[in-house]
């Protein structure tokens, strides 16, 4: 059927948490496929203004398949051109996200899971964004939330030795529970090294 | 220092003060992980520290090792990241000890060799006894404590960092039992042996006490002859000690320095628990006005726990209990009555009495426990998780009345049917969860069930004073003490039948990935312990069914003790080693095996012909490389010296043993020298 394997690769990244695989193989089926029916289209219309220069008369049948052919490819390519460029688009508002909520060191950990092009996206637009965090001297990727507390109580999952902050130095040893200042934290707790205990 | 009560506030608010002119970011509170009370007490003083704004990390560590690891890591952090801000003199790097720490030498175990050493303060709240005399002289050391000072402390120099100060070679028969055997061995004893680092000629030594331990017949014999012997030497050459190589300044000794080690051996040999953790954790918050009604329930939990492991006295359990019961008024704004019926509390508060509907954890408890969330003082049986199983089976398992009635028997068994019948309380009632029995029947309970036990077994201690509190989320109360039972359940290592048969197939190369894959168990043990402390409907509610599970692992292996005699009774105290038994994954915990210890003790303590004498357990651990010998005292706060005993024992036969110094009477032997250790010490003490 037309339009199946676009369809399954936008299906494919709305049941997935966080940024998926690049589907590399998908898009190439979905190009080809776009090239196919744009063939058959192209093909179609040349033959009917070849017929119609040959000064052959069509019934009304005859129009009305050829009518409906070009409507049904044209719509089919139009319908796999757009699943394309939502794959790529929110792929690249989630990668976009993994930046904010992860930082620059912890997104371009993640670039076996991006194309060449996404990951040339990712570089420029970390400099992008670093560039006005310099220009307006604040890290506007911290604390996107409004904190309701100030400080917060997080248990240490893995082995991260001496983490510097703005205030000093914390040892931060796997099974240790730290009640520390949320912004010192905020990130590791995104990447998964910490977990925040609710009390 | 020592730091009585009435100086807690005073000194709360110096440390805290030297904390902030240091930029500290973070304080460290290193919390002992295997033990109810440290958890207790760790909550409250991080709950005093959140109330203060002040960043903390909570490091829970099951031995000194670990400890001088964590704590060194924590200093390194502190000075890399403020030693220019460390620069005012009363500026001080402030560290918690939690539950370890009173009875070492902190100055040499943590601060040897650190730059910074004189601007360290160490709070710690510690009740084990006695403390080290390394701590009390030192001026960053601030030990809370509210035991009697002495008169005279010894002088300080004969003991090592853990408070052992080794027996000159002449105090030991055993030793001489070694030389009877022809050994020539004297030299080199001097090191003490450590897991790992065993030599031929240990072994050698081994295999020659084991000889002379073999032969019993003729014990009487050589130890006449070897007190002959040891009579000729003091003749001879005075009170001279073969055992040169261990006491490097024997031929210095003078009757004085003999004395002063005497004094100081003398010292140490006093182990004993003071005043739990929690309650000392929560005098401090108390006097700084940061106490809360959690913080007085964590503090109740921690009592509790200690005087259910026997370790405090009844009258020390006592003075805590008026402590902390007059201060319920002031967190919940109840005043209770004094001649409130107890009953109340005991027999289920009035959602529980009403919401019978099968579940404890129900929607509608949730919403009428929180409203009345409160927590009261009554009148507690010595029978646990009586309010979360039924009347039969906490009757059965009962850790006074089994001892009492032997209910592992049938005989026993027929006398809690007896009582049962004297309370008139059908079986089928008893049989029901307690919540499901008849109202008006288990409010009698609390009266009727003490009076009939004395009346028909001489049973007169069933009843004690207590706490409960009512949960949301919880059908009914939970008492302080089923609180602590559940949370030390969970301190109990899950077993898993795949580990334990990798484990036993690895080669010693792999010995070191175990311990430390044992360390990350325990912590994550410590953690679901301090979940459930919480109380957490989820939590407590595994905490309980794991008590109730270990209450009857507990029960099973007293019984097939006594009953297949598989202990060693003669001598100074008796012993026993759990080597075959279904419960091999609970036995291997040193915390199961305190309380099969516990639970023997009562039952020697019931015969009237039995003399009441310590009694050391040993058991595999989950590795399968060491042994648990864990020895316990007759009664309730007797010192408990074993753990340096066995050390001495182990240290004379080369044998590798290693002392946490987290609890007093508990060493890991390595495996294939455990009876060598406890056989020796046995004959020695005879």
């Amino acid at each position: 059927m037309h339009g199946q394997r676009a369809f399954e690769l936008v299906q494919q990244l709305r049941m997935s948490v966080g940024l998926p695989g690049y589907d590399e193989a998908g898009l190439k089926e979905v190009a080809s496929e776009m090239r196919d029916l744009h063939g058959v289209l192209v093909e179609s219309m040349q033959q009917m203004q070849r017929r119609v220069q040959h000064g052959e008369a069509l019934d009304e049948a005859q129009v009305r398949a050829i009518q409906c052919s070009t409507v049904v490819h044209l719509r089919s390519v139009q319908r796999n051109k757009r699943c394309a460029l939502a794959y790529l688009v929110n792929r690249a508002r989630r990668i976009q996200m993994q930046r904010w909520e992860l930082g620059a060191t912890a997104a371009a950990r993640s670039d076996s899971c991006m194309s060449a092009q996404e990951a040339d996206f990712l570089r420029k637009y970390s400099d992008i964004l670093g560039e006005y965090c310099d220009a307006v001297q604040l890290d506007v990727t911290a604390e996107i939330q409004p904190p309701s507390d100030l400080l917060i109580e997080v248990r240490v999952q893995e082995d991260l030795g001496t983490v510097q902050t703005e205030d000093g130095a914390m040892h931060l040893r796997r099974g240790t529970s730290l009640y520390v200042k949320r912004g010192d934290v905020e990130h590791l707790i995104r990447q998964g090294s910490l977990e925040q205990v609710q009390n | 220092m020592l730091v009585r009560p009435e100086a807690f506030g005073e000194l709360w608010q110096q440390l805290k003060l030297g904390c902030a002119r240091a930029h500290q970011k973070g304080v460290p509170i290193f919390v002992a992980c295997a033990e109810v009370d440290a958890v207790a007490a760790s909550k409250i003083v991080s709950a005093m520290l959140r109330a203060e704004a002040m960043e903390h990390t909570l490091v829970p560590v099951a031995d000194y090792d670990e400890l001088r690891v964590a704590f060194r890591n924590a200093l390194d952090a502190a000075e890399t990241a403020s030693s220019s801000s460390i620069s005012s003199a009363e500026s001080k790097y402030l560290a918690v000890l939690i539950g370890c720490g009173a009875a070492a030498n902190l100055d040499e175990l943590l601060l040897e060799g650190s730059p910074d050493q004189a601007r360290v303060a160490m709070l710690v709240i510690d009740p084990r006894r006695p403390v080290h005399l390394a701590n009390i002289d030192s001026a960053q050391i601030h030990l809370l404590d509210d035991t009697p000072v002495p008169n005279e402390y010894p002088v300080l120099g004969f003991e090592d960092y853990l408070g052992f100060v080794p027996t000159p070679a002449d105090e030991w028969y055993a030793d001489d039992l070694l030389d009877s055997q022809g050994d020539d061995s004297d030299t080199g004893r001097g090191d003490e042996g450590d897991i790992g680092s065993v030599s031929a000629q240990g072994n050698n030594q081994i295999s020659k006490a084991r000889q002379a331990e073999g032969s019993k017949s003729s014990k009487k014999r050589r130890r006449k002859k070897v007190s002959a012997r040891r009579e000729k030497r003091r003749v001879v050459d005075g009170l001279a000690d073969e055992d040169e190589a261990d006491l490097d300044d024997d031929d210095e000794d003078t009757e004085n320095t003999r004395e002063a080690r005497a004094f100081a051996r003398e010292y140490y040999s006093q182990c004993v628990w003071s005043t739990p953790s929690a309650v000392h954790a929560y005098a401090m918050v108390a006097s700084v006005n940061k106490a809360d009604a959690e913080s007085v329930w964590f503090a109740m939990i921690g009592l509790a726990d200690q005087y259910f492991f026997r370790r405090i006295s009844h009258a020390q359990y006592s003075d805590c209990y008026r402590y902390l019961r007059d201060e319920i008024p002031r967190h919940t704004g109840f005043e209770q009555d004094e001649n409130d019926d107890t009953n109340s509390a005991f027999a289920g508060n009035r959602f529980g009495e009403s919401n019978n509907n099968g579940s404890l954890f129900s929607r509608q408890s949730l919403e009428a426990s929180t409203q009345s969330s409160r927590i009261r003082y009554s009148r507690e049986l010595h029978v646990e998780l009586l309010r979360h199983t039924s009347l039969l089976d906490a009757l059965l398992y009962s850790s006074v009345l089994s001892a009492r009635l032997g209910s592992w028997r049938q005989s026993g068994r027929r006398k809690v049917q007896e009582l049962l019948a004297s309370i008139g309380i059908p079986l089928s009632d008893a049989k029901q969860n307690y919540y499901y029995m008849d109202t008006t029947r288990r409010e009698s309970l609390l009266e009727r069930i003490p009076s009939m036990c004395a009346e028909l077994f001489g049973v007169r201690e069933l009843a004690h004073p207590g706490f409960t509190k009512s949960l949301a989320g919880y059908s009914g109360s939970l008492s302080a003490c089923d609180a602590a039972l559940a949370a030390a359940a969970m301190l109990v290592h899950e077993s898993n039948p795949s580990e334990e048969s990798a484990a036993n197939s690895t080669s010693s190369h792999q010995r070191l990935q175990e311990k430390t894959h044992e360390v990350s168990d325990r912590v994550v043990l410590f953690w679901r312990s301090s979940d459930s402390l919480s109380l957490r409907p989820v939590d407590l509610r595994t905490g309980i069914e794991r008590a109730l599970l270990l209450q009857k692992v507990v029960q099973m292996e007293v019984s097939a003790v006594l009953e297949g005699r598989r202990f060693v009774s003669g001598g100074a105290f008796r012993y026993a080693f759990l080597h075959h038994t279904q419960n091999k994954e609970y036995v291997s915990d040193a915390l199961v095996l305190t309380r099969i210890g516990l639970q023997l003790q009562t039952v020697f303590g019931v015969m009237q012909k039995a003399r009441k004498k310590p009694f050391v357990l040993v058991a595999r651990t989950q590795c399968g490389k060491f042994w648990n010998a864990v020895a316990l005292s007759p009664d309730a706060n007797q010192p408990n010296n074993y753990s340096n005993l066995l050390r001495e024992a182990a240290r004379k036969i080369r044998a590798p043993v290693r002392c946490t110094g987290f609890h007093h009477g508990h060493v890991l032997i390595a495996d294939g020298y455990e009876q060598d250790v406890i056989r020796f010490l046995h004959d020695s003490l005879a």
